[in-house]
């Protein structure tokens, strides 16, 4: 399915992108050909004037300006109209590149949230933004070009038969060997020499920035660049193969040059022979005269077709990769709302591509418990608490959230219902005070107040000139990652959601935001159904339930007490916890 | 005109030692000019000796040798031409490449920021393909769109100089007309990269959102100022469309017009009677061509208009400092005492450090203490050298850094900092890149003392594992201990740690913790310090506040001082306190 699309013609497969303006893309064609048309005319007009000139021997004055005159009027004219049409295809291009970035930003949108946590965003934005400038300069530049090289060569080659016929070969010689010779340069060789070329350039690239990355621990290595062979090889390796390209193929290359330039060459021994066969010598001349013309005209169309072949290909390349990045299943969601009771998993299974990560995981947090995930990182725990948020669906077995599978909510009911605090959370370039309200936009002034108090960003705010009304992102108010990550717990409780899901992630912070953030943490949860990812073990001493999570399944069940007591994972990592706490370096020296 | 120049100038200047043979290539491109008008003399020729007897065997010989000799005299120019200037000029982007990877090596460390990493990644690739891959031949273009305006001049002015001045003075105009074009590219090329930059900030800062927007159900919101963010910015490019086709329009007329004007004063002058008919014709006809340069001229110029920025990005880059580094010298590192005399560092205005005065004896303990911005970090990055200092000097066995030949400086250190860097290679080079003439027992020494053995082992292919995209991912804590390892294996004098470091991933902090237990034995020891507990048995704990050291001496003495590092340290207490209950 996905193939059948791609061999389709490049202006089907941006039909969706195309909107309301797609007639500009029909005009400027159109234009575009007509154009192509018109400033060929010209040369029919000189043909006139130079044979009358040759017929007669003498230069008639009315007719010298009439035709010249009318050569101006339509090379004029089709330089106006070539002018429009690029214009119409700049403007229908810049449409086409925003729906692009337009319709891929709102397909990301309904993307299920595991999607964004294993792509990354700088891949995706290049991939979306490159893409559509790519569209961009194809629509605009070449297509005017489509439309003129598809009709001039018919054009040109009327002419070549309507004045002499055998003069006319004569010209066409030239140009047949000219496509003779762009056929051999598209040989196999040259070909995978092109190939090798492009694909050298694109390790190279790769390894450049693998380079550049490196550098600095190359540097703290004390290693000279040189260690960095493959790049060096890779340089040497492109300009070889460059050097072998432009033997096989520039050659040619000047060949073609000569070649389709070469009427004269032809058409001149040509003519010679049928006036030495008794052909009128001055028709002969005047019509010699205007192929000459003709002649390199062809040559330089057909330049053009390969140029425009390339830049479609790269055009359809780009669009390939945007549906690539967007072609992800969707989530479906029911109609269902107001949960009630605690979350439950049942039987859960789940793997990520190949990898088995959770196999038949069962637990259950009634309402208002707060149960803890603590176990080795790669565990599952992190995918269990995703799962409950529905970034992913399960497997196997089903998620209950009220008794109720999670997949019969209705988006919204969910996203309302459902608070997570996972780390990197974001604010956004608003004023702090919005920023806020994104999690209840009704909240009062009072309530975001208290907010603030609860979550410990009140001291952040306070310091600010500007107070609440502070634009994020603007000069000088840029957070530390514990500050924001404050400021986000902050708009989880003015969202006052039943569930709330934690991922504690605060390892980046220092301890001064660590304490405030757990203690936060704590307000948060209060009779709310919790559950938590844990990294710092003291985080979950306070919880109702506690469950390890190794292998992909729950290896051990209780309240800290119960289990320590019982000797099992838990009291190892509590005890590994204890002794990486009070860590002292340089103990064996010191 | 003078655009156009500047360009191809521009690009010959980074040519180095091909320059001469660009410059060459203007010969080979004249002389292909003029074989490019040879039929258009024998064209001259037929139309007047038709016109004025009949056709004799000897004027076919004539031209079919003139012409014969033309074509493949033209080839072979075109081709010396290609050989002389596009050749060379990907010659020498091969060795610019080279150039600007050693130029790179060369930079305070400092530069290798994320964002400039960025940087530097787009002009190594983009820039220089881009360059490489139009430039060269667009320039070719270039000269012999030049070389044949020339020609035509000369050619003219051999005929009868009225054609001549009549030609030179359209040219003038047709030329107008490029410049005019180039210029509205210019400001295209500017207004479209801004665009571009702005449209890409808003996409990537909503994709990193995305997780916030789906939380708290506001997708449709955020999508909506998306949008108007993406029509704003579309919304400028109406007004560059019309300007840009204003220019085109311009420079289409005047570069169409001059082939109308010659046709008419050329039949002018034959009515009037003071113009051969024979070389009449051929003018006419040929007016067409003398003016098709000026067309391939506009169409080069949108391209070199697009790689003369990406050249100055790639200058710009090559003109960044090197840091100077003293390879002569033969000083050796012996015992690794660090004196800070006096150093201030300002980081682009911000002062961050502030008369230091800092004394480390080798093989002992040295703590920094600090909040974040304090300048904890900033000391650390001097002594490596990521910049060098303004004001002040650093010392090492009484020498100034400054002076110490980089490799020696740098082979005696290692940094085990927060963001580890592995390469796309096997877990075997990765580790042995601390010391490229270890054995393979070595290496794996190396990998057990830094607690790395056993999950290579559990890795499919081991320490044959290829890490990275396409081969094993190993979470925050592993990379952390490979690293680790490489440090171990190097056995530098000076080790530099980021305490951070430990806790990357709490699950693997005891193994992390145990690594550097055995990277750090007797060695002389700077630890950023995040933790109280951690640096208690440093022999100086250095506490410092806005870039200035304000305590300092061991944990005993700075508790007895009940100074501000006692008050941090209470604090820390009752949060280690919490955690224990």
């Amino acid at each position: 399915m996905k193939d059948e699309k791609k061999k389709e013609s490049i202006f089907k497969r941006l039909t969706p992108y195309v909107g309301q303006k797609g007639y500009m893309l029909y005009l400027a064609m159109a234009l575009s050909a007509v154009s192509g048309v018109m400033l060929l005319m010209p040369m029919v007009f000189i043909h006139k004037i130079v044979s009358s000139i040759v017929l007669s021997g003498v230069v008639e004055a009315t007719l010298v300006k009439g035709n010249a005159i009318y050569a101006a009027i339509f090379a004029g004219a089709g330089l106006f109209l070539y002018t429009i049409a690029l214009l119409l295809s700049h403007l229908f291009a810049f449409e086409v590149e925003e729906n692009i970035v337009k319709i891929s930003v709102k397909q990301l949108i309904d993307k299920p949230l595991g999607y964004f946590s294993n792509r990354e965003s700088g891949k995706i934005r290049n991939i979306i933004v490159d893409g559509a400038a790519q569209t961009h300069s194809f629509l605009a530049h070449q297509l005017p070009d489509i439309a003129m090289t598809m009709i001039a060569p018919v054009v040109l080659l009327i002419f070549f038969f309507v004045f002499d016929w055998r003069l006319g070969l004569a010209s066409a010689v030239p140009v047949l060997l000219g496509l003779g010779l762009i056929a051999g340069m598209m040989d196999k060789k040259t070909k995978k020499l092109r190939d090798e070329y492009f694909s050298g350039l694109a390790n190279l690239s790769a390894e450049t920035v693998e380079y550049v990355r490196g550098i600095p621990v190359v540097k703290t290595f004390a290693q000279s660049v040189e260690s960095f062979e493959r790049l060096y090889s890779l340089i040497i390796d492109s300009k070889e193969t460059v050097m072998k390209m432009t033997m096989g193929y520039k050659n040619k290359m000047s060949l073609f040059e000569a070649a389709s330039s070469s009427t004269a060459f032809f058409l001149v021994p040509a003519a010679l022979l049928i006036i030495a066969e008794g052909g009128d010598i001055r028709q002969v001349l005047g019509n010699t005269v205007i192929y000459l013309l003709i002649g390199p005209a062809f040559g330089t169309f057909i330049m053009r077709s390969a140029t425009i072949s390339q830049y479609t290909y790269f055009a359809s390349l780009a669009i390939d990769k945007i549906d690539d990045i967007l072609d992800y299943k969707d989530l479906s969601y029911g109609q269902r709302d107001n949960p009630q009771d605690g979350i439950e998993f049942k039987n859960v299974s789940f793997s990520y591509e190949e990898e088995q990560v959770l196999q038949g995981v069962s637990f259950k947090v009634s309402k208002g418990e707060i149960v803890a995930l603590v176990g080795p990182s790669g565990g599952g725990k992190t995918t269990i608490a995703r799962l409950a948020a529905r970034f992913y669906d399960v497997d196997e077995g089903e998620i209950l959230l009220g008794g109720v599978n999670i997949q019969e909510y209705g988006k919204e009911a969910l996203m309302q219902r459902v608070a997570f605090v996972f780390q990197n959370s974001k604010l956004f370039k608003m004023s702090l005070k919005d920023n806020l309200l994104i999690g209840n936009p009704n909240a009062t002034e009072t309530d975001i107040e208290r907010a603030l108090i609860h979550s410990g960003s009140k001291e952040i705010v306070e310091p600010l000139e500007q107070g609440l009304d502070t634009m994020y992102g603007t000069k000088g108010t840029y957070f530390s990652g514990g500050e924001a990550q404050r400021l986000a717990i902050a708009r989880a409780f003015l969202k006052d959601a039943d569930y709330i899901i934690l991922d504690e992630a605060t390892a980046f912070a220092d301890p001064e935001n660590e304490q405030i953030i757990q203690a936060s943490f704590k307000k948060l949860s209060h009779h709310k159904t919790t559950l938590m990812i844990a990294h710092r073990l003291s985080t979950v001493v306070g919880a109702d339930r506690i469950l390890v999570v190794s292998g992909g399944q729950i290896a051990e069940e209780g309240n800290h007490e119960e289990l320590l007591k019982k000797g099992g994972i838990y009291k190892d990592l509590w005890e590994e916890y204890q002794r990486a706490v009070n860590w002292k370096l340089g103990g064996q020296n010191g | 005109m003078l655009s156009l120049i500047y360009s191809v100038n521009n690009i010959i200047s980074i040519l180095g030692k091909y320059k001469k043979s660009v410059r060459l290539g203007y010969l080979a491109a004249l002389l292909e000019s003029f074989m490019a008008f040879t039929p258009y003399m024998v064209l001259f020729y037929i139309v007047k000796v038709g016109l004025e007897r009949a056709y004799e065997m000897k004027d076919f010989y004539l031209v079919a040798a003139a012409m014969f000799l033309s074509v493949f005299l033209r080839a072979l120019f075109k081709r010396w031409q290609d050989k002389l200037q596009q050749d060379k000029g990907y010659y020498a982007f091969s060795d610019n490449r080279l150039r600007l990877t050693d130029h790179l090596a060369k930079l305070n460390m400092g530069y290798y920021t994320e964002g400039n990493i960025g940087n530097f990644s787009s002009v190594v690739t983009t820039d220089i393909v881009f360059i490489e891959e139009y430039a060269s031949s667009q320039m070719g273009i270039a000269v012999s769109s030049t070389t044949n305006l020339i020609t035509s001049v000369l050619f003219l002015f051999f005929f009868d100089y009225r054609l001549g001045i009549v030609y030179v003075l359209l040219l003038a105009l047709a030329l107008y007309g490029i410049d005019c074009l180039v210029k509205a590219m210019k400001r295209n090329v500017d207004v479209r990269q801004k665009k571009f930059a702005d449209l890409s900030s808003g996409v990537i800062s909503f994709i990193k959102g995305m997780q916030t927007v789906k939380a708290f159900n506001m997708q449709r919101e955020r999508s909506t100022i998306l949008e108007s963010e993406i029509e704003k910015t579309q919304e400028s490019s109406l007004d560059l469309v019309r300007d840009v086709h204003r220019a085109i329009l311009f420079f289409n007329v005047f570069s169409a017009l001059p082939v109308a004007l010659m046709v008419v004063f050329v039949s002018y002058w034959m009515i009037q009677g003071s113009f051969d008919l024979a070389y009449g014709i051929g003018f006419i006809v040929s007016s067409f061509v003398m003016f098709m340069p000026v067309m391939l001229m506009g169409n080069a110029a949108e391209v070199l208009s697009v790689s003369g920025a990406a050249i100055e990005r790639y200058k710009e880059m090559m003109s960044i400092e090197e840091m100077k580094d003293h390879r002569d010298t033969s000083f050796q590192i012996d015992k690794m005492n660090i004196c800070f005399q006096d150093v201030s560092f300002a980081y682009e205005d911000k002062e961050v450090l502030k008369n230091i005065h800092l004394e480390i004896k080798e093989k002992t303990f040295t703590a920094l203490v600090g909040k974040s911005g304090s300048g904890k970090s900033t000391i650390a990055n001097l002594i490596v050298r990521f910049w060098d200092v303004e004001k002040g000097e650093i010392l090492i066995d009484g020498k100034n850094i400054k002076e110490i030949p980089q490799e020696e400086l740098l082979s005696n250190i290692s940094m085990v900092f927060q963001n580890v860097y592995l390469f796309h290679d096997t877990v075997f080079n990765n580790i042995a890149f601390g010391n490229t003439d270890a054995t393979k027992e070595e290496v794996i020494e190396a990998a057990k003392k830094a607690r790395c053995h056993d999950f290579i082992m559990a890795l499919e292919k081991g320490y044959d594992a290829i890490i990275g995209e396409g081969g094993a991912t190993l979470s925050g804590g592993e990379k952390q201990r490979i690293s680790i390892a490489r440090a171990i294996l190097k056995d530098a004098k000076l080790i530099l740690l980021d305490e951070a470091t430990a806790g990357i991933d709490p699950e693997n902090e005891k193994y992390i913790q145990e690594a550097i237990e055995e990277l750090v034995k007797s060695k002389t020891l700077i630890v950023i310090a995040h933790r109280f507990s951690t640096i208690q048995n440093a022999d100086k704990i250095v506490f410092l506040e806005d870039g200035e050291i304000v305590e300092e001496g061991s944990s005993e003495e700075l508790l007895a001082l009940d100074g501000k590092y006692k008050r941090q340290y209470d604090f820390y207490r009752k949060i280690s306190a919490s955690d224990e209950s």
